[in-house]
């Protein structure tokens, strides 16, 4: 039983539409919240002004030109992220699986390591990461081909193997490099949204990738369910989930390339939203994308704000809010589950 | 009309074959059971005629179509299967799981049409899992597990009905109701059914015909009373069995 009960055939439809208001209510208020925050105080008054009429002035600049794009790139990361562990969780069925367990970040952050190494720099470093994730997606895929198909299970650990063996080269990397370097190379081992860039060619991705997880996801309930039970009911089974290991895949790796290696969100808001709502995909998949960018955007808040002007990595904000809420969901569920 | 047909149809599994250039033609309204002993291959050749596995040579016909020109949601509604067991590593409701019967029938994303709730709600009433239709599928029993996954076959309204032993885990007066229920079903429908069942008796009192796969790739098939005899069941189990005649019927038990 989940903690607030709906589902699409029996809940009336307002209160489904009442749940994606409080969410982008939520979003809104802390978007807000974080643009309002930081060195320089700006009022929410005057947030809400620049943001209507984008006058001239140093506190205009200040939450357009650097807080607006740090605050819509985390919540397409956290999207991203949240939606990528949903999917992948159903894809490899697996509760324990989430965005970076099939080595596409190990794979991104490694080649990262090796650019900086070799002593490129900026958009080099972004390519190099890039092809990184692009050549761990392709290498688990091939590997994880049998004669009997495409089981998760062998899926699961091939990509395992392919991230220790990412990790391996990244221990290896930082052993050998100069201390100089080091600094430049934990944004990509930690994850952090301070170099982000907002892209509308990520938004666009994001959005992208919603619908096509939503045209598919009643097929992906029934994936969930068993193979043999899906392909039965009329869903091409092979051809959804290379689909849906792809998809999850570039979601992966366009949030690596925001981000770095922003850990936890994939694996706890997808568990979170299914605590909260149940397991069907339909709603589980946007609530998710919601739930996940509003995590980023608050948890980024407070790593700015918390020890400033000292800035901590976001990737452990995200556990520590993430971790609490988790438990305190966990807890009142098995408290309703009992008659 | 013919239903359901193979010809010379080879199943292999690994290395094993489970059954070489093996014939088998179902029409409407027959009613079909699959006999065999454990590891034999049943469940493999239920699922070849279903199509989720290729066999490795024949053909397997539809209402007369050759089944690899259907693509899968029409499959979908005219062949139903009823697996042995089921997995909930992410479980729903039983009204949720009931409902995805009716997957291919609708594109797409649908949040569950009105008279997809009332198919939903009349199955579940029939196979007596109406007051738990609210209930994780994960807390129910192995036997009321076994009747949602037969009152979603009922949403999923094949015509050729294809079950995986539908009596697993169903006590006696359960065995006899959905038995009852599902025959009934296809009666009404005009389909044809086969089915997997280690009950002898069963299929004798349920099925119109048999198909016994003695094992090293030997079957033989036809009406149910001629191929199911004390002669044919020794061979498949390899144990001495007895025969009483009551009224009309055999009936048969180990010795």
């Amino acid at each position: 039983m989940s903690l607030l009960n709906v589902n699409l055939h029996s809940t009336p439809a307002y209160k489904l539409f009442l749940l994606f208001t409080c969410l982008f209510i939520l979003a809104v208020a802390v978007g807000l919240v974080s643009l309002a925050s930081g060195p320089a105080t700006v009022s929410m008054r005057e947030v809400v002004d620049i943001l209507l009429a984008q006058p001239e002035g140093i506190n205009s600049q200040i939450v357009l030109e650097f807080r607006l794009p740090r605050v819509v790139s985390g919540f397409i990361v956290g999207g991203m992220l949240a939606l990528a562990g949903a999917l992948m969780q159903v894809l490899l069925r697996n509760p324990l699986a989430e965005p970076y367990i099939l080595g596409i970040s190990g794979g991104s952050s490694a080649f990262a390591l090796l650019a900086i190494s070799a002593g490129l720099a900026g958009a080099w470093i972004t390519l190099s990461a890039c092809s990184g994730a692009l050549l761990t997606m392709f290498m688990v895929f091939a590997f994880s081909r049998s004669a009997a198909g495409w089981n998760p299970l062998r899926v699961l650990l091939t990509g395992v193997v392919i991230a220790a063996g990412w990790g391996a080269l990244i221990s290896f990397l930082l052993a050998i490099s100069p201390s100089a370097m080091i600094h430049g190379m934990l944004f990509w081992l930690m994850g952090d949204l301070g170099f982000s860039q907002f892209n509308q060619w990520y938004l666009f991705l994001l959005i992208l990738a919603v619908i096509l997880a939503m045209i598919f996801s009643r097929a992906l309930n029934l994936l969930a369910v068993g193979d043999l039970q899906a392909a039965s009911l009329g869903v091409s089974v092979n051809w959804l989930r290379i689909f849906i290991y792809f998809l999850a895949s570039v979601l992966t790796a366009a949030a690596v390339m925001q981000a770095g290696s922003i850990g936890f969100i994939g694996l706890i808001i997808p568990h979170a939203v299914r605590l909260l709502i149940g397991n069907d995909n339909r709603l589980l998949l946007p609530v998710s994308v919601l739930s996940g960018g509003i995590l980023l955007v608050f948890a980024d808040l407070l790593a700015r704000t918390l020890l400033a002007p000292r800035q901590l990595p976001v990737g452990v904000l995200t556990a520590m809010i993430g971790a609490p809420v988790f438990l305190i969901l966990l807890q009142s569920t098995s408290a309703k589950q009992k008659p | 009309m013919t239903r359901l047909s193979a010809q010379g149809l080879t199943v292999r599994v690994g290395q094993s074959v489970i059954c070489r250039d093996f014939d088998l033609e179902i029409k409407s309204g027959e009613r079909w059971g699959l006999l065999g002993g454990n590891g034999v291959g049943k469940t493999t050749l239920l699922h070849t005629l279903a199509g989720l596995r290729k066999p490795v040579n024949g053909r397997i016909m539809l209402d007369e179509i050759d089944l690899n020109r259907y693509r899968r949601l029409p499959l979908a509604r005219k062949v139903g299967v009823l697996f042995q067991d089921s997995r909930d590593t992410f479980p729903s409701t039983v009204k949720e799981t009931v409902l995805t019967g009716r997957y291919p029938y609708h594109s797409f994303w649908s949040p569950g049409q009105h008279e997809d709730i009332d198919l939903a709600d009349t199955a579940l009433e029939q196979l007596k899992l109406l007051t738990m239709q609210n209930r994780q599928v994960d807390t129910l029993s192995g036997g009321e597990r076994r009747r949602l996954a037969i009152a979603t076959l009922f949403l999923q309204d094949p015509k050729i009905w294809l079950l995986d032993e539908p009596t697993n885990h169903l006590d006696l007066r359960h065995q006899i109701q959905a038995l009852d229920l599902i025959t009934q079903r296809v009666k009404d429908r005009d389909g044809t059914l086969l089915m997997v069942l280690h009950d002898v008796n069963l299929i004798n009192r349920y099925c119109s015909h048999a198909i016994l796969m003695l094992g090293r790739n030997q079957t033989t098939s036809g009406l149910a009373s001629t191929v199911i005899n004390k002669e044919n069941l020794e061979t498949l189990y390899q144990h001495p069995i007895n025969e009483v005649t009551t009224g009309k019927k055999n009936l048969y038990f180990p010795a």
